[in-house]
């Protein structure tokens, strides 16, 4: 009996260092979980691979494992700060650019897509702005629509036009990004990603 | 109390009982629980045409945003959100956005609505057409159509929730309803 009490003891004794053990592994865990909810774009790989779709994503599995908790108001306000002055649309283009190169072609898709946007563009209102050197390629399920514009409001003015009257069949999803053009103008290439 | 060797068995079973029970015993830690919140508002306090010229064919009552007018009217809606609405900024927390609009005289009249997500250059902001795609029918009964935007994939819009509506000819906006969920951390023995 004396042989199981120390056993029982040393049991005891065991069980209370993994404890403390496992204790510390989860909180740099949740600790290394909570880095990469914080700072999605660095876990998308410092290459800048991956735009706001993996960050969303990254952020998904923290949150089913039970980390993506609430933060207080103050923290979001300095994250707020970070995200907005990290704003490029020269960056996100590119980001979006080879989100499209990666498509896998799917040619009577993109037929079909080109025809649909080119309708759709034929529907806008008269009032509507006027693009310069419109281009309309499609690749896969991914479509880009570029044209010059005199400033970021006229081109985000005809790019929500356009969502508007397309009617069902635009993809269900679109980026507008509007990239100034040299010279300090006002004037803009407008880059607007529909998939 | 009989005794072996000056230990008593009680003593014995007590050893042996903390044993067995920290195999078993559950860690003490925060576990995140979902909580569901929400934003309701009438149109008429948070849309508005897109500039004067449009914001003056505009009429407004106490729950609805109508156009009276015989020609379109371009509208945008900025709803209004709370620091947890936002909650995280990089992923999203909106599951769910719904936007209910009218007839307002005649018969079969449309609108159409896109929704925008997050603040301007949020990254991984984007543009969404409706659940059902663009345009909603309105009934000719006067009942109330809606518009839904619901992300697929398990993804979550980002707050601050944006719309934009071209609202054609005698009708109206009525009120909209923003769902979102946020990770509550509370402590679980």
């Amino acid at each position: 009996m004396q042989v199981l009490l120390i056993v029982a003891c040393l049991l005891s004794v065991g069980n209370a260092a993994l404890y403390w053990s496992m204790s510390s592994r989860f909180g740099n865990i949740e600790t290394a979980i909570s880095q990469i909810a914080n700072h999605p774009r660095e876990a998308n790989g410092s290459d800048g691979s991956g735009d706001g779709t993996g960050s969303k994503a990254v952020l998904r599995h923290a949150q089913a494992a039970g980390f993506g908790s609430i933060q207080a108001p103050d923290e979001q306000i300095q994250k707020l700060k970070q995200q907005k002055s990290a704003y490029d649309p020269v960056d996100a283009a590119s980001k979006l650019d080879r989100l499209m190169a990666q498509e896998p072609a799917l040619p009577a898709l993109e037929q079909t897509q080109v025809r649909l946007l080119q309708q759709a563009m034929q529907s806008l209102p008269a009032n509507a702005p006027r693009p310069a050197g419109l281009q309309t390629t499609c690749k896969g399920r991914r479509c880009l629509i570029s044209a010059g514009f005199s400033d970021e409001l006229q081109a985000g003015d005809w790019a929500n036009q356009l969502l508007l009257v397309g009617g069902k069949n635009l993809p269900k999803s679109a980026r507008i990004v509007a990239v100034p053009l040299e010279g300090g103008n006002g004037a803009v290439s407008l880059q607007l990603y529909l998939y | 109390m009989s005794s072996l060797s000056g230990i008593s068995k009680t003593t014995l079973i007590g050893a042996i009982a903390l044993a067995c029970g920290t195999f078993y015993a559950a860690p003490v830690s925060a576990q995140s629980v979902p909580v569901t919140r929400s934003f309701y508002q009438n149109a008429g306090a948070s849309c508005h045409g897109v500039d004067a010229l449009n914001d003056s064919k505009l009429t407004r009552t106490e729950n609805r945003l109508i156009n009276k007018t015989s020609s379109s009217v371009d509208v945008v809606c900025n709803l209004p959100a709370d620091a947890y609405a936002i909650a995280g900024g990089n992923f999203g927390v909106v599951s769910y956005v719904a936007l209910w609009a009218r007839r307002y005289a005649g018969s079969g009249k449309t609108m159409a609505c896109t929704m925008t997500d997050g603040f301007y250059g949020q990254t991984g902001a984007g543009t969404y057409q409706p659940d059902s795609g663009n345009p909603v029918s309105l009934p000719n009964s006067g009942s109330q159509a809606i518009f839904e935007w619901t992300p697929s994939g398990g993804d979550k819009f980002f707050g601050p929730i944006n719309l934009r509506c071209t609202l054609s000819a005698f009708t109206e906006l009525n009120d909209w309803f923003v769902k979102y969920q946020v990770n509550d951390q509370v402590a679980i023995p």
